[in-house]
């Protein structure tokens, strides 16, 4: 059952008491918040993902409200993993992001029973295009426009691979975009769904968009990946894609992951034999129409 | 004074092209190697070598001259890899040798 | 005596020593064992009992995953730790000392069973208080550095301290803790480590040792319950118990031998405690009348307090309805763990800057 096919105040009352349980690609995840305009927005941005009341979690999470002992009259919002905080409190209009972030915490240092790659993974055609973060890249905006313009959205930013069937795996979350982003995705998707905008966070102004339906409903769909594009967002010029060496692919590829190191020889095979079996370039890009011709192309010549 | 390879054959090498990723499983660590890197580890597993001997064989087999400045930069490269445990000197009567290896 | 255990206390418990009851376990039940498991450092431990009874196939595949998660963790973390210790071997290679590791990192060496799936974070070694200040150097210079520390804490680790302040390799991130002796040198109780370098083992073809059998047992209560506050430290109690059935099994007079040893180092009544908890938890099987032959038990009432309070203390809280006597029983156990450690003058002001420094911290956030 969706979300959405829950009224609002079984959603709620969901939240409020045993806890909201919900599919987040091969994990689930127990929430639960008595802070209700955090439950209002959740409920419009996670209407499309997979209720799972009957099945285990793996995770436990709670944003809860405090008050401020220097300002007994304001509120803040804190994150909690199992009873345990790891962050200090927010101002209670960031609870949002807070949630998103402390959820990517938890996957971060918790699973090691899978490969976790920082990147951007979308699917065309059946195949897997990765698109790691590196600084500048820009990947969650490029995945956003991609996601939402006939490719299916595997993540934003966990390259979550099976490191024995080397296969990569769906976890399909929202999408903050940050700052310039935001009126940039605004203007070219305007049909979109996104979150208010949220100023002051520690990366800046974010806003979180939902991911495609569609995506969702097919997150259960592994798939191999054929090419591995490291992107880089420079203002004005033009799409140009170019192939880079096997192994600087592997450097930046591993030295930029959440638990490459965690998994030892394991992490070292998967990734190689990612490598070799994936065409490695750089792509360099402004304009989103640009960038999916250069794309289209490159799946089409495949 | 001598040199050798520590543990090559538990080393995970993967070639790209005469590059290599190299998985050490000791310490955990993957490091990224040109050819004569890797052509060093080898040669100080068969046998272990002073830097002089290292430098004449490398210098012959990559058709460089064994000069002064050719020396320093093997000795650059060992003294790295000993900080990585990759290599080790070989003392003539040092109880110490082995234990690294068998912890 | 068993103590009453709240229910998700007999979660875990029934899980760590009746591990074949495991495959009965509901969704829900695994759920919160696997919350707690985690909370108090044994997934690994848990991955290695289901593993051991052949059951793995038949877990949940979200049970599975997460135990395997807890297994690599645990894997890497004594990977990294052997390969501190044998960092720290390379760079002390032309000084003549002895090194005797500690801890995990020894449990590992001496076969002790489970100890890989141990969760050891910091390498733990003890090195002659002559020896110190030269090792110190010698690591700074091949690349360790101290974290930054208060000029407080620095005062601390220095005087007070049995360990000098946690050295880290610039390009690794594995804490060691180099001791000099196994108890503050505040605390009342003083140990002879002359008796523990002159009764460690040598571990084949190395240059380092670990601590004799008792010596390794007696370290391990007195890491319990006299270094550290006990809260969570479920973990530290079920090492003490596979220490002394694993040595018991091995040599025929194990316990005459511990409690002369106990004796002999003054430390009876930590061993008392060791043993009394170990056996009233984990059903560790201390014959009845070695407690007789300690010279120095404790108390009655003090008994009867530290029966009541340990368990709670050392069990993970619930993690979602954690229990306000167990908070009680961690705040009390956490004054006596200072107490004991330091005389009134030290503490009094100890505390005090620790409270001061966590308000400020928090402010700061």
């Amino acid at each position: 059952m969706m979300i959405k096919q829950i009224p609002y105040k079984e959603f709620h009352r969901l939240l409020l008491n045993q806890g909201l349980r919900v599919a987040i690609g091969p994990f689930n995840v127990c929430v639960q918040t008595a802070y209700a305009p955090l439950a209002e927005q959740l409920y419009k941005l996670y209407c499309h993902y997979r209720l799972v009341q009957d099945e285990i979690a793996e995770f436990h999470v709670r944003i809860v409200t405090e008050r401020l002992y220097k300002n007994p009259f304001r509120q803040n919002v804190r994150f909690l993993l199992d009873g345990q905080s790891p962050f200090n409190s927010f101002p209670p209009e960031q609870a949002l992001a807070v949630l998103e972030w402390g959820i990517n915490l938890a996957i971060a240092v918790r699973v090691n029973h899978l490969l976790i790659l920082h990147s951007a993974v979308v699917e065309k055609n059946g195949h897997a295009i990765l698109f790691p973060a590196w600084p500048g890249s820009g990947k969650t905006t490029l995945c956003t426009v991609l996601c939402y313009r006939g490719f299916r959205l595997l993540s934003d930013e966990f390259g979550l691979m099976d490191p024995r069937r080397r296969l990569f795996l769906p976890i399909p979350r929202l999408m903050p975009l940050k700052n310039e982003s935001i009126a940039v995705i605004r203007s070219y998707l305007p049909e979109i769904v996104m979150g208010q905008s949220i100023p002051n966070t520690q990366k800046g102004t974010v806003a979180h968009v939902r991911p495609p339906e569609q995506s969702l409903l097919q997150s259960e769909h592994t798939a191999k990946a054929k090419w591995i594009i490291f992107p880089k967002w420079i203002a004005g010029s033009p799409a140009k894609i170019e192939a880079i060496s096997d192994s600087e692919a592997f450097m930046l590829l591993a030295s930029n992951a959440f638990n490459y190191e965690v998994l030892g020889a394991t992490g070292f095979m998967a990734v190689a034999d990612l490598i070799r079996s994936c065409d490695c370039y750089k792509l360099v890009y402004s304009d989103f129409d640009n960038v999916m011709d250069v794309l289209h192309k490159l799946i089409n010549e495949a | 004074m001598r040199w050798r390879a520590n543990q090559f054959h538990t080393l995970l090498i993967e070639d790209w092209n005469e590059e290599y990723t190299v998985f050490q499983p000791d310490s955990g660590k993957t490091h990224f190697f040109n050819q004569m890197s890797i052509q060093m580890l080898i040669y100080l597993d068969q046998n272990p070598a002073t830097l002089e001997e290292i430098s004449t064989h490398l210098a012959m087999q990559f058709q460089q001259t064994p000069d002064n400045s050719f020396l320093r930069s093997i000795e650059k490269v060992l003294h790295h890899f000993d900080t990585l445990g990759l290599v080790s000197k070989l003392h003539q009567d040092s109880r110490h040798d082995d234990q690294a290896d068998s912890v | 005596m068993r103590p009453d255990l709240p229910p998700h206390c007999q979660t875990l418990l029934q899980g760590l020593i009746n591990p074949a009851r495991l495959i009965d376990y509901s969704d829900s039940h695994w759920e919160l064992l696997i919350r707690l498991a985690r909370r108090v450092k044994l997934l690994g431990r848990l991955a290695f009992l289901v593993k051991e009874h052949g059951f793995w196939n038949q877990l949940p595949p979200r049970i599975a995953s997460q135990l395997s998660s807890g297994l690599v963790q645990a894997e890497k973390l004594q990977q990294l730790n052997r390969w501190e210790l044998n960092r720290i071997l390379w760079a002390l290679n032309d000084f003549d000392t002895s090194i005797i590791v500690l801890k995990g990192v020894a449990y590992g060496l001496a076969q002790i069973p489970y100890a890989a799936g141990r969760l050891s974070v910091d390498l733990d070694l003890l090195v002659p208080k002559a020896d110190l200040a030269d090792i110190e150097s010698l690591l700074m210079v091949k690349g360790w550095r101290h974290l930054p520390l208060s000029a407080y804490d620095e005062h601390y680790y220095r005087v007070w301290s049995h360990e000098i302040p946690p050295l880290i390799h610039a390009e690794r991130e594995t804490e060691v803790d180099i001791h000099h002796t196994l108890i503050p040198v505040t605390s009342r109780l003083k140990i002879d480590t002359k008796l523990l370098f002159d009764a460690a083992i040598p571990v084949k073809d190395t240059t380092i040792s670990v601590l004799s059998p008792v010596d390794m047992v007696i370290h391990c209560a007195v890491n319990l319950f006299q270094n550290n506050e006990i809260a969570n430290d479920l973990r530290d109690l079920l090492d003490l118990h596979d220490l002394l059935v694993f040595f018991s099994m091995q040599e025929i007079d194990f316990w005459i031998r511990l409690t002369d040893r106990a004796n002999q180092l003054k430390l009876a009544r930590i061993v008392y405690y060791g043993l009394y908890f170990s056996q009233s938890i984990f059903k560790t099987p201390v014959p009845e009348e070695i407690y007789n032959r300690l010279h120095a038990r404790p108390g009655r009432l003090n008994m009867w307090l530290m029966h009541r309070l340990v368990p709670l203390a050392l069990f993970p809280q619930h993690p979602d309805k954690p229990a306000l006597s167990a908070l009680l029983a961690r705040l009390l156990l956490y004054l006596r763990s200072h107490m004991i450690r330091m005389p009134f003058y030290i503490l009094l002001p100890h505390l005090f800057y620790k409270t001061v420094r966590k308000l400020q911290f928090k402010k700061q956030k």
